[in-house]
This record gives structure tokens, C-alpha cells and sequence, in this order.
């Protein structure tokens, strides 16, 4: 008996040993310790014995099955180790191949400065405010102190749809739209496209703009300068000289024009520039008490400030774009610049 | 406008460059476009005696002295030139605007050392021939100095309502405010001396109209001689961009580029009855002007009129039949004040714009009429050797004098944020010729003519800025009531959307909102469909931009075919923009509709790899609208189109509808659209209302718990008829299974020989589940059992 279960353990040695797979491992198993296995028949044997070699008996067999079990984990954990480093090393991927993907989109570059523009804005508390593109001659000229007559609608060459509406020239309108349907204090901007009849490498006729006002009791230029300086630094980032200048807009005064340090060159000189180390961005002034007026506003009491920007001006600067043209050719090389 | 840096020096110190007036200017409000040197290295020519011309073979032979060098130049073509002449020479080394240098050279065997240029050839006028000096040059003075290339030109940019600033006087008192001396003396000064007979027995003038012309001012100047202008004039005016025509006309330009008050010259013997009529053109008059056009006036136009017939287009153009010409020998000259709405009128109207009525349109100074009138004049009779006539003519109904505006100075502080004192506001009203008292706690301000911009005390406050300088204000961050700034929800909506549809690889398009009406018939839209109904702007600039978009479709489609024709295949594009309807809103303007329109390139991806193909097709576009809808937080159905769209294949093409309620439409183009176009794959478009969407976008996204008891899934396969849609069966398992569905899944699709012929098979995953409690097998079973047998009933094979 003691031969035979030597022998039980050399055979079982052996048939471990050639397992180099679970399955396999799992039959060897099965072999010895499964409901019909070798060990399992010795133990059945056991009955007929008596006490005392059925006590000896026992201990030799369960220690017998105790070793089994405990070579057959560690075969088992040197079977997984040597498939998971077989799956490792087998199959190599080359990195440098194209990603599977789902190539992602892009927001068009107007409407990405755009979006930066109305944070910056909202963020000072100004709340965006729409008016139609298609408006009446009365809020995008006379409201705003504009007479038919007036020779600054020669700065605005503009589409008629009949003889009081017209594609907006800008989108001061809105100011009017917006002083109309509340009362101050009021802090709004409006942004969208707006038209004029001029069409050549620098102009567009559809194009975009940013307007914001401003009314409140004690509003000062000084408040406008602080206003505009702040969103001149955050659009174009870094602290950049804001220089305020003279100009004129019917619809408020004073008027001023804004310019900020050149982009490119930081205020050397330059041919974005023109040499001059400035670059026009954008046009405000204090309202105009015609303008109060006309929506009926005691410009006795109130004061206010409105600018107006030209987004793709910012556009420009910001991305380097010398060409305006491509802002509504949507060529895809273009926008997936952005 | 051009101005003249030694020009404008003859009337105030300038003890600065012109690049530093430039900056000096600018930040005043008068911005300079451009600074234009005029001499493009002209330094070697000079003026050179004319002592011998003899006629060779082919030209001639110039031969010329400057003091005691002489020079020899051969000439060809035609030569009126005697001895004694003072011309321009380019001797030896000079070099030439062409770029090259002047050599000497042999013609006939004869050296030459010096060039007879032309102007033309030396870029600084039109004329060809030999560039003949007046007498009194001097020989060897510098060509450069002849012809004030030495000078500077300015190009200003004059805002609308600054037409004071339209004249060198007008230049110079800006510069004069900033040097804070004031305008006083800065006028011309000279003695005119009327020597002819009175003019009232030479012309009667009369003014019809005054309303449309105020102030109206009259001279004769008799016997001149018409000829050419000396050449200074005809310099001065060059370089500031007239042309020279005679010595009479130059001077009328010269005093309104001086002044800025246009005038106008007539040939007194052409005037008919030597009667002038300042009248309203009658309706369907004619004129023909001095550039030779006939012009077709209405009575909301103004006339100078003779006797019989209109001779002039008030303030705007001369007519030709008073024109002045070289046998003219009396000139009834003309200095008016022409109402500025009625000159922009006339000249809008006429489609003309003239030096003299851009400056009427933006108001002359009416006080200053009679002053440019004895400007020129006297100019006119120094350069034609005429007489002035006694007296002259100055009709008005009222005087032109300086108006008051009262001003309360603390409002000029208020207003800026600075800190001014009375008496620096004063000092800077009077570097601007405003003089000022104390009106009790008031300042009255009077304001000169020129200045018809001033009328309240908001102007004021302006000057003071101005002239203090923006860049002196402090800035400051506005207080007062604090304000959340924000979006509204239609805006919130527009950019959840792009970041969606750009997230999943679509490309945002912006396209012009006016499109070309031949796009309707392009798209095969039948006549009297709403979609032809577009609003169309009256003025276009060109026909295929001359009517508003009715929907997204055409910008989308020419933008797809844009890169399509670049060789770009893979195309999705996506566009949030409005539409316009005829239909009028309560305002009467045309009704805006907010609409997003997405367009795919249909196609096939390979996978480069396992060389899979997966098609790109309007299941595809399907798919991005059901990221979208998800994105939302949004359920929508696609169903029959329920109308006709008709540029879209009948049988690809569904109704997007969110709680029965259509929002927008999707579906392949027919392909007969995109073959007409070139574009051989299928084109896939959807167009979504956001006005109709944003109403179902939840307000507030609310949390749902999540299951706490198990799902029970049982799978069901379907044999559908081709004639018949998936969603058809999904309806039928919802309807049964009611609240106890939580989802069906299509998980299988086949079309192919183990399914009969127009079928496909089906097989959906049906997940059961209560919120409540554990579902038991036979309610499921029993459920479930239900569903097979509805499905039979209404016509689906089980398998």
C-alpha cells in the first residue's frame, strides 16, 4: 500500500507537471481529487479497514490530498503568469499608427471669440440682450440720433428691405430695444451679425458685432475707460496699453475711439499696425441725451456708456487671420484650426 | 482730406514734425489716415537756361546752362522750347523715379549729359512734354523747391460732424487749441481794392428760397485775363488732390481748400439778363454740368439760375453753359450758404458728390460767406490782372453771429470722473475761440459760427475732454447697483448645441443670411411654396445675394460644396442662424426664426487597420440628432414626414417631433439635386427649430433614484415587412409592457437568405423592471407572452 501511494504521487508529479494549461490542469485535478478520482476511490477504500490502520490510513491520504491540492494552486498560479506574459508579448501595437476615433468638431473662430467676449462682458454683470437683424429704420438710425439726412449714414451703407426696415448696420438698436423695455439701472450686451452694402478684402457684407451699455446715476467716462481697459486685457490677455482717443458717433457723447498696444508687435511698429504700435478695436462714448430721449429716459438723472466692437476685428488679432474672406468661405482646412 | 504741411504752416507755428502732429492731432479726434512726403528722391534736377535748340536727325538739340556749367540734352518728339526758356533738367547721376540713373549718351554721334524729363516721368503730374519754369526761376534752383515737393501732405480723416474742420483754417485752429493759443489772427490777411464799377449795374442777384439758402453772397471781378495758374497754385493744389484747371476756377478752389467755403465762378456775359436767381429747379428741368453729364433736377433740388435757364446745381456741380473759359472777361463769383440736408439730398439723389458739396452737406461756416467772397476775389484779380467791382451782394434774412450755450461746469466732472477747476474748463474753451463769463453759478458760452456742432452743453463737455485729453481721465470701475450678468435661455440652448454637435465631430459653419433666389429652382421648390415666400432686399449688392434665407439648406449646401470641390470628403457641417419670414411680426417687420441645420457627405469609413467598412449614412445624421436630443436632456420620435419637402427623397426622409410636436425635419437630398451639382454621394440635411425646441428643454434637470431592484430581460425576434418600421413594433412592446418596460433595445438586425423575401429580422431586448419591487418570472412571462401575441396581431412574424 505504501509503494502504491508513492507511486499514486509520482504519477501525480508527472501529470502536473505536463499541464501547461488550465483545462488540462483541471482534468489532472479531476484525476485525483474529483468525485471519481484516484484519491477520492482510496478514500472510499477506508471502510474497510480497520480503526487503527483506518486512523493511519486517513492521516497519510489527507495529507496526500492536502499536498495535491496545494501543488495543483501553484501550478495553476505559474499557468496564469506564463498566459498573461504570453498575452503580453504577443501582439504588439505600433503607436505611431493613427487613433480610431470619432474625429471631434469645432466651433467656428467668430463664434469662439464671440463666446470669450460675452464672458468677459457677463462677468461684469452685463446680461445679453437680442434684437432682430431684419430692423426698422427708426431704432437702427433715428433713435439713435441719426436723421435721414444725416451725413454719418454715409458710414453706413445699408441694405433696405422696404422704406422702414433695413438688414441692421450695427447693433446699437438693440440699446434702444433694451432702454425701451426697462428702467435703470441697466447693464447689457448684444451680440449678432449685422450688414452693409460693402463687399471688398477688408469688408464684408455680413459681418459681426458686440455692443454693451451702460445706464446708471453716477456713471462717469472714467467708468467707461475702466470697463473697456479690463475687457482690452482679458481678450487679448496680459496687460496691454489701452489708449482712448477722440471720435464721433451720433448716438453718443463724447465719443471716443479704443485702441490697444498691437498685438504683434507690442507697440514697435509693425505691418499689422501699419507702423503705428496701435490697432483700432472699438468704438463707445457716453449716451447721447437725444438718445435718452428718445426712449424716454430723464437724462437729467441718468448717465450711460455704450461701445460697440466689430468681432471679427478681434477675431483677427487674436488668431493672426489677414484674411477676412475666410471667416464665410468654411473651408474645413480653416476651421479645424480652431 | 489732403492737407498741406507747409501750407498750414504759413498760418500757425509748427514747432513739431508731421508724424508728431499726426500723433498731437489723433488724440484730439482728427485722425491722420496717411503721411504722404511727395518727393520720391527728385534731389539732383534742377532748373537749367535754355541757351540753344537746333533741330538734329530724330529730335533735338537742347543746349542748356546752369550759371556757368552747360549741359546738352537731345529731345525727341516735338519741342516748342527758345532760348532764354527755364526748364527742368536731370543731369548726369540724377536718379529717376524709374529707378535708373541718368548716363551720359551718344545719339548721331553727339555726347549728351542731361535728360529733359516730364512731369509724367517724374511722377508728379499728368503733362508730357519738357517741364517749362516761369520766367523767374532762377537757374540751379532745385526742382524739388519749384514744385514744394519738399512739402508734406496729411491725409485727415474729418468725422461728419467736424465740417469746420474741413480747410487748412480749420486745421490750424485744431492745432492752435492744442498749442492752447486760440484761433484769433489765424485768417488770411490782405487789402482788397474795388476798383471796377458798381455791381449793381453789372448783375442783379435774388434769392427765391432762403430756407434752402440762408446766406447768399455775390461779386464781380471785370476784365481778367484767363490763363494758366502760376505754378505754386497749381502745386498747392495738386497736392492736395485738385486738379489745376485756370487761373479763375484754381483760385475758387484754392479759397475753399484755404477756408473751407466753396465757390463757384460764372462767366458774367453768359448769364442771361445778368440776372441771377437763387431758385427751386422745376420738376424735370435739365442741366448739363461742367463734366459734361446732363442732369434731370425735381424741385427738392436747388438752382442758380439766369433769366432763362438753371446755370448751376446749387452747392453741388457748375453747369457748362456759364462755364468759366479762356475768353471769359467777367466773373460773377459766388460764396453761399446752402442749407446741408438739401445739398445731401440733392447731391444723394443726383448720385454726385463733389468737394463743394461734401462741405456744404457737412455745414460751411455761415459767417464767413462774404470773407472767402473777398478772399477770392481779390486772389482773382491779383492773378488775372481784373478789376473788383464796387460792393457786392449779400442776401440773408438773418445775421449769422456767435450763439450762446450755458454750461454748469461741475457737470464737466461729473460727467469725465476728473477734477477740474472753473478756470482750467475756461482756459481750455478759450484755446478753442470759445469765449465765456459767469452767469451767476453758470458759464455762457459763445460759440463762433464755424462751430454749427456746439448748440448744448453735452458739446461742451466733449471739447473740454477732448482737449484736456481721454488720456488724462482716470479710470475707474463702474459701482452702483451690482448686477448678475448672464444668457438668456435661447442663447444657453444655441451653445449647449455647439458644444455638443462639435463634440461628436461636426464642423460650425457661418454663411451670409442672404442667398440667391435661383437656389429655389436649383432645389426643385415648386412655385407658390412657402419656402419661395423670402423676404428680398431691395438693394443688393449682387443678385445671388438678394434674398434673405428661408432655411439653412442653401448656405449649408454651398458651403459642403466649397470643400467638395477642394477634394474634402468627409463633411459634416452644422449652422445656428436665423430664417426670415414674410410674415410680419406686430412691429411690421418680418418674422426672425432661430433654426439649427446640420449637413453630412454620405460615404464609407474603412477602419485602416481590420479594413472594416462602416457606411456613413443618414442613419448617421439620425445619430447625431439622438446625441443631441440626449444631450438636451430631450425625447424625440422621428415619424412620417407628414408634408412635403421638397428637395428631400420621398422614402429617406422622417419628421423630428418632440410630445407630438414637429420641431424639424430630416432626410437624404434627392439625388437628382446632388447630381446636378456635381456631388455624387448622397447628401444628408436636418433642420431643427430651436424656437419650437427651447420649449421643451427641462428647466431644471432633476435626479432620478437609481433601481434598487433587479431587471428581467427577455428577448423577442421579429420578422418585419419592408413596408413596415422598427419603430412600429417598439410602439406595440411599449404599449403592452406600459410602466413595467424600462427599455427596448434593438440588438439585432438582418436582412439576407435565411430571412423570406421582403423581410428582415428583428430581434429586440425588452428590459422589464418595477421601481417598486422585484418583478416575478411569470409576471414577466406572462408580459412578455402578451407582447408576442400583440405583435402577431398586428401582422409582425414571432420567431
Amino acid at each position: 500500500m505504501g509503494m502504491n501511494i508513492e507511486s499514486i504521487r509520482r504519477e501525480f508529479l508527472k501529470d502536473v507537471g505536463e499541464a501547461t494549461s488550465l483545462p488540462v490542469l483541471y482534468e489532472v485535478k479531476a484525476k485525483y481529487l474529483g468525485r471519481k478520482g484516484i484519491l477520492t476511490n482510496l478514500f472510499k477504500e477506508l471502510k474497510n479497514l480497520s480503526v487503527e490502520e483506518r486512523r493511519e490510513r486517513g492521516r497519510v491520504l489527507n495529507d496526500l490530498k492536502e499536498w495535491m491540492e496545494e501543488r495543483i494552486r501553484k501550478r495553476e498560479g505559474e499557468i496564469l503568469e506564463a498566459e498573461a506574459l504570453k498575452k503580453e508579448l504577443e501582439g504588439k501595437v505600433d503607436l505611431t499608427l493613427p487613433g480610431r476615433r470619432v474625429r471631434i468638431g469645432n466651433i467656428h473662430p467668430l463664434n469662439r471669440v464671440l463666446r470669450e467676449i460675452i464672458e468677459i462682458f457677463s462677468s461684469m454683470g452685463f446680461s445679453l440682450e437680442e434684437g432682430p437683424e431684419i430692423e426698422l429704420d427708426y431704432y437702427n438710425f433715428e433713435a439713435l440720433n441719426i436723421p435721414k439726412d444725416h451725413p454719418a449714414r454715409d458710414m453706413h451703407d445699408t441694405f433696405y428691405i422696404t422704406d422702414n426696415a433695413l438688414l441692421r448696420t450695427h447693433t446699437s438698436p438693440v440699446q434702444i430695444r433694451a432702454m425701451r423695455k426697462r428702467k435703470p439701472p441697466l447693464r447689457v450686451i448684444s451680440a449678432g451679425k449685422v450688414y452693409r452694402r460693402d463687399s471688398d478684402p477688408t469688408h464684408s457684407p455680413m459681418f459681426h458685432q458686440v455692443e454693451g451699455l451702460l445706464v446708471d446715476e453716477d456713471v462717469k467716462l472714467a467708468d467707461l475707460k475702466g470697463v473697456l481697459s479690463e475687457f482690452a486685457n482679458r481678450i487679448f490677455g496680459g496687460k496691454r496699453r489701452v489708449r482712448f482717443r477722440p471720435s464721433y458717433f451720433p448716438f453718443t457723447e463724447p465719443s471716443l475711439e479704443v485702441d490697444v498696444e498691437c498685438v504683434r508687435c507690442g507697440g514697435k511698429g509693425c505691418q499689422v499696425c501699419k507702423g503705428t504700435g496701435w490697432l483700432e478695436i472699438l468704438g463707445a462714448g457716453m449716451v447721447h441725451p437725444e438718445v435718452f430721449k428718445a426712449v424716454g429716459y430723464d437724462s437729467g438723472k441718468y448717465v450711460g456708456f455704450a461701445f460697440g466692437l466689430g468681432v471679427e476685428r478681434i477675431a483677427m488679432l487674436k488668431y493672426g487671420i489677414d484674411d477676412l474672406r475666410l471667416f464665410f468661405d468654411n473651408d474645413l482646412r480653416f476651421l479645424r484650426q480652431f | 482730406m489732403r492737407v498741406s504741411f507747409k501750407w498750414l504752416k504759413e498760418f500757425i507755428d509748427i514747432n513739431f514734425s508731421p508724424e508728431a502732429l499726426a500723433d498731437r492731432l489723433l488724440m484730439i479726434g482728427l485722425e491722420v489716415e496717411e503721411i504722404v512726403g511727395l518727393n520720391p528722391g527728385l534731389d539732383g534736377l534742377v532748373c537749367a537756361r535754355v541757351s540753344d535748340v537746333q533741330r538734329v536727325e530724330d529730335g533735338f538739340l537742347v543746349e542748356l546752362s546752369v550759371k556757368d556749367k552747360s549741359y546738352r540734352a537731345f529731345y525727341k518728339g516735338n519741342l516748342t522750347l527758345k532760348s532764354g526758356n527755364k526748364v527742368v533738367i536731370a543731369p548726369v547721376g540724377t536718379s529717376l523715379p524709374s529707378g535708373t540713373v541718368v548716363r551720359s549718351y551718344t545719339v548721331s554721334g553727339m555726347e549728351f549729359n542731361a535728360l529733359l524729363p516730364s512731369e509724367s516721368e517724374l511722377k508728379v503730374g499728368d503733362n508730357e512734354g519738357v517741364i517749362l519754369l516761369p520766367e523767374d526761376a532762377q537757374e540751379g534752383e532745385s526742382f524739388v523747391k519749384l514744385y514744394e515737393l519738399d512739402d508734406v501732405i496729411l491725409d485727415v480723416s474729418v468725422t461728419p460732424n467736424r465740417g469746420d474742420c474741413l480747410s487748412i483754417i480749420g486745421i490750424a485752429r485744431e492745432i492752435a487749441a492744442i498749442k492752447g493759443i486760440g484761433p484769433k489772427g489765424l485768417l488770411p490777411k490782405f487789402d482788397l481794392e474795388e476798383s471796377g464799377r458798381d455791381i449793381r449795374e453789372l448783375v442783379d442777384v435774388e434769392v427765391l428760397d432762403y430756407e434752402l439758402c440762408p446766406r447768399y453772397v455775390g461779386r464781380v471781378i471785370e476784365n481778367v485775363k484767363v490763363g494758366e495758374s502760376p505754378l505754386w497754385l497749381r502745386r498747392r493744389l495738386i497736392h492736395c488732390g485738385l486738379r489745376p484747371v485756370n487761373n479763375v476756377v484754381d483760385v475758387t478752389n484754392y479759397v475753399m481748400l484755404e477756408l473751407g467755403q466753396p465757390l463757384h465762378a460764372f462767366d458774367l456775359n453768359l448769364i442771361r439778363r445778368r440776372k441771377v436767381l437763387v431758385r427751386r429747379a422745376h420738376d424735370g428741368e435739365r442741366i448739363r454740368c461742367i463734366d459734361g453729364v446732363e442732369r434731370k433736377l425735381s424741385s427738392s433740388n436747388l438752382v442758380i439760375a439766369d433769366a432763362e435757364r438753371a446755370i448751376g446745381i446749387a452747392g453741388v456741380i457748375g453747369g457748362e453753359n456759364t462755364e468759366i473759359w479762356s475768353g471769359t472777361k467777367d466773373v460773377f463769383l459766388e460764396s453761399a450758404f446752402f442749407n446741408p440736408s438739401s445739398i445731401r439730398l440733392t447731391a444723394r439723389s443726383l448720385g454726385v458728390t463733389t468737394e463743394a458739396s461734401y462741405r456744404f452737406e457737412r455745414r460751411v461756416d455761415p459767417g464767413n460767406t462774404l470773407f472767402a467772397a473777398n478772399r477770392a476775389a481779390y486772389l482773382i484779380s491779383k492773378l488775372t490782372s481784373g478789376k473788383v467791382s464796387k460792393g457786392y451782394f449779400d442776401l440773408a434774412r438773418e445775421s449769422f453771429k456767435p450763439w450762446f450755450v450755458m454750461m454748469r461746469p461741475e457737470r464737466v466732472n461729473r460727467l469725465l470722473g476728473t477734477q477740474l477747476k472753473d478756470e482750467e474748463i475756461i482756459t481750455i474753451l478759450s484755446s478753442l475761440g470759445f469765449n465765456s463769463r459767469y452767469r451767476e453759478d453758470l458759464l455762457e458760452v459763445e460759440v463762433p459760427t464755424y462751430r454749427g456742432d456746439i448748440r448744448r452743453e453735452i458739446d461742451l463737455v466733449e471739447e473740454v475732454a477732448r482737449i484736456y485729453g481721454y488720456v488724462k481721465i482716470p479710470p475707474r470701475m463702474p459701482w452702483g447697483e451690482t448686477q448678475v450678468g448672464g444668457l438668456e435661455p435661447s442663447q444657453k440652448l444655441e451653445w449647449r448645441i455647439r458644444d455638443i454637435l462639435a463634440g461628436i465631430g461636426l464642423n460650425e459653419v457661418i454663411t451670409y443670411s442672404f442667398i440667391d433666389p435661383e437656389i429655389f429652382d436649383k432645389l426643385l421648390i415648386p412655385e407658390e411654396h412657402p419656402l419661395r415666400k423670402a423676404v428680398i432686399i431691395r438693394n443688393p449688392l449682387k443678385e445671388n445675394q438678394s434674398v434673405m434665407r428661408t432655411f439653412m439648406l442653401p448656405g449649408l449646401l454651398y458651403a459642403l460644396l466649397n470643400n467638395y470641390r477642394k477634394g474634402i470628403r468627409n463633411i459634416s457641417f452644422f449652422e445656428i442662424g436665423k430664417v426670415f419670414k414674410t410674415e410680419l411680426t406686430f412691429e411690421g417687420l418680418p418674422t426672425e426664426v432661430n433654426k439649427l441645420g446640420i449637413m453630412m457627405l454620405g460615404g464609407v469609413d474603412k477602419d485602416l487597420i481590420t479594413g472594416y467598412e462602416i457606411p456613413r449614412d443618414l442613419l448617421n445624421l439620425k445619430g447625431v440628432l439622438e446625441n443631441l436630443f440626449e444631450g438636451l436632456k430631450i425625447d424625440a420620435d422621428f415619424r412620417d414626414l407628414g408634408e412635403d419637402i421638397p428637395f428631400l427623397s420621398r422614402n429617406k426622409s422622417a419628421s423630428i417631433l418632440i410630445s407630438g410636436e414637429r420641431v424639424g425635419w430630416i432626410g437624404e437630398v434627392n439625388p437628382k439635386i446632388g447630381i446636378a451639382f456635381e456631388v455624387s454621394e448622397p447628401i444628408y440635411v436636418a433642420e431643427i427649430n430651436l424656437d419650437k425646441l427651447i420649449v421643451f428643454i427641462p428647466k431644471e434637470l432633476r435626479y432620478r433614484e437609481l433601481p434598487k431592484f433587479p431587471a428581467t430581460r427577455r428577448d423577442v425576434s421579429v420578422l418585419v415587412p419592408l413596408s413596415r418600421k422598427a419603430g412600429e413594433v417598439e410602439s406595440v412592446i411599449k404599449s403592452v409592457g406600459g410602466e413595467m418596460v424600462e427599455e427596448i433595445r434593438l440588438f439585432d438586425f438582418y436582412q439576407g437568405p435565411q430571412v423570406p423575401q421582403g423581410y428582415r429580422s428583428l430581434t429586440f431586448s425588452v428590459i422589464y423592471r418595477l421601481r417598486e419591487r422585484t418583478l416575478r418570472d411569470e409576471e414577466v412571462d406572462m408580459v412578455h407572452f402578451e407582447v408576442r401575441r400583440k405583435l402577431e396581431e398586428a401582422g409582425f412574424r414571432v420567431r
